[in-house]
């Protein structure tokens, strides 16, 4: 099973106590309360964010679609139940709704974006830019492996192996059963395989007939739909 | 920026996994990029402050599309070839010609003789049309906004709105293959079926398109306004409401007509616009038979680092019709 509901990723302190208030908070997101609102957010920006930037590669639209996703919880609040334990797999299942179509989304909130205070494109420091380098290929070499994936078994795989949803929170942001996420996990983690050995396979092949033919990919001449699927 | 130690949050059960993706980032968020996040989606929830939850706004809002055509035909627009490289430059609006609420008129009488599109509810509603956005480029190593050239998408979506498909290998990052967009919830908000319900009648509509918003009030009436223009980008809605839908969009304070505006695919019309902070919606019909061409938006101050009289967003329709498949052409052939 993936991580149990509790851990909150946020950095500010306090999230323990408030378990103890979820029920009325999710009342009173709501009703439209903005500090139960804020509190949503100071809980779940970071793991929304995280969760844009490892599904999109991308640290400007990963901001954006954490606005985004708080502009569409705020607007589809009235959708989120108070009986649950959390608001987080309803928050999540927003995100992933904005992350189906940033451009849709984007443009029902064209006006809210406008008023987005801009990023700071210059790091702090050295160092920092540094992180950010190593990161940008990091994110490309993520967003190169999720693109193998099925966008239902993407999901899947960015909600419960890298924002550490359980199978039932994942369930429930996606609108589907526990067995469904499962299953589609399972599948992911199926397809992974096969071309990480496609890919074992098609080295393989490179050595065995030396240096690559100029404008012909190596391991073109595989039987490829065998491992397509 | 704080650098927390890679973090703990990946759960057990899943190393099989660590083996076989790249080893994800952190990606967090620095604190003061947070706090400014956190600030500006206060100021934006508190804006206009509704007493009742803005849904009732958005919750009929979305597919089914206005004017246009009939099963499986392409709208038959007089191309014109020559293309204005002002783009963005709204064009003496002031010269002659029917007047907002002439046109209006004519565009709503132009809808309202359009044939119906009735899908049965195991049918698709099928619509092919030209787009171009906005999008962020990192090749460089920077960012930088561009925006993509005009490519195809088609979709398919069944009138209860739970099933989709959407085709665009274009698009930066959807599965070059297409994308089963279903959701099985069953959330008809944006489907068909919804949009058909909406009041014919101008005044109960345009309370809708408000929902709760003051007209006068520049958020609310952009907002009324980018409503309408959801429900004519890509949707299929019945002659009879898409013509509500113009008369009640001239009433919104604002509208004005552009007299000259060239849609994705290099149709020039007559457009309905109405201008916000930064840009300036336009929708656009064909001058002589004032059928729905498509939309776009132009950017009216530079934004993302791109300069006024951008085009940072268009669509334009190629043709709608009813189909009994995902995949299926209008002529019958599977995709």
């Amino acid at each position: 099973m993936c991580a149990p509901v509790i851990h909150v990723t946020g950095t500010r302190g306090g999230e323990r106590t408030y378990l103890y208030v979820n029920q009325s908070m999710q009342a009173r997101i709501r009703a439209g309360d903005p500090e139960a609102f804020r509190r949503l957010f100071r809980e779940h920006a970071q793991l929304v964010h995280r969760y844009a930037l490892r599904s999109t590669g991308d640290w400007a639209t990963a901001d954006d679609v954490v606005s985004l996703t708080f502009l569409e919880a705020w607007r589809l609040r009235d959708r989120l139940r108070v009986d649950g334990d959390s608001a987080r797999p309803w928050l999540m299942g927003v995100a992933v709704n904005v992350l189906r179509n940033i451009s849709r989304t984007a443009r029902r909130h064209e006006k809210a974006l406008a008023r987005m205070p801009a990023r700071d494109t210059v790091p702090d420091f050295a160092g920092e830019l540094v992180d950010r380098m190593a990161d940008a290929e990091q994110l490309a070499a993520a967003k190169r492996a999720l693109g193998k994936l099925r966008r239902a078994e993407r999901e899947v795989v960015t909600l419960c192996v890298w924002s550490g949803l359980s199978y039932a929170e994942a369930g429930e942001a996606l609108g589907v059963p526990l067995g469904t996420v499962r299953s589609r996990l399972f599948r992911a983690r199926e397809r992974l395989r096969r071309l990480a050995e496609r890919e074992l396979r098609e080295n393989a092949a490179d050595a065995a007939v030396g240096p690559p033919v100029p404008g012909r990919r190596p391991g073109t001449t595989l039987p490829k739909e065998k491992w397509n699927r | 920026m704080k650098r927390m130690s890679r973090r703990t949050v990946e759960p057990l059960g899943h190393a099989e996994f660590d083996l076989l993706l790249p080893r994800p980032v952190d990606g967090l968020m620095p604190n003061a990029r947070q706090e400014a996040i956190e600030d500006y989606l206060m100021d934006e929830i508190t804006r206009t402050a509704p007493e009742r939850p803005r849904v009732r706004r958005a919750a009929w809002v979305a597919l089914p599309v206005a004017a246009a055509v009939i099963a499986g035909a392409v709208i038959a627009a007089p191309a014109e070839p020559e293309r204005d490289s002002r783009a963005g430059a709204p064009e003496a609006r002031e010269r002659p010609g029917p007047g907002l609420t002439g046109l209006v008129d004519r565009i709503s009488l132009a809808a309202a003789r359009q044939p119906a599109l009735e899908p049965r509810q195991d049918q698709y509603l099928y619509i092919e049309s030209v787009t171009s956005g906005f999008t962020v480029d990192r090749s460089d190593g920077t960012e930088r906004g561009v925006v993509t050239p005009p490519h195809k998408r088609q979709v398919w979506i069944s009138p209860d709105g739970s099933k989709s498909f959407v085709l665009e290998p274009e698009h930066a990052f959807m599965d070059k293959r297409g994308e089963d967009l279903d959701t099985p919830t069953g959330d008809d908000r944006n489907s068909y079926n919804a949009v058909k319900k909406l009041p014919a009648d101008p005044d109960a509509l345009l309370e809708r398109l408000y929902g709760g918003g003051k007209p006068g009030n520049l958020p609310d009436d952009w907002s009324a306004f980018a409503e309408v223009g959801r429900i004519l980008d890509e949707q299929l809605t019945t002659p009879r409401t898409s013509a509500a839908l113009y008369r009640a969009a001239a009433r919104i304070p604002g509208v004005e007509v552009v007299e000259k505006a060239t849609d994705a695919r290099g149709r020039t019309g007559i457009a309905l616009a109405f201008t916000a902070l930064y840009d300036r919606q336009e929708w656009i019909f064909d001058k002589d038979s004032y059928a729905y061409l498509g939309r776009r938006s132009v950017l009216v101050k530079e934004r993302w680092g791109l300069k006024p009289g951008t085009v940072h967003f268009q669509s334009a329709v190629v043709g709608r019709a009813v189909v009994d498949a995902k995949r299926q052409l209008p002529d019958g052939r599977m995709l």
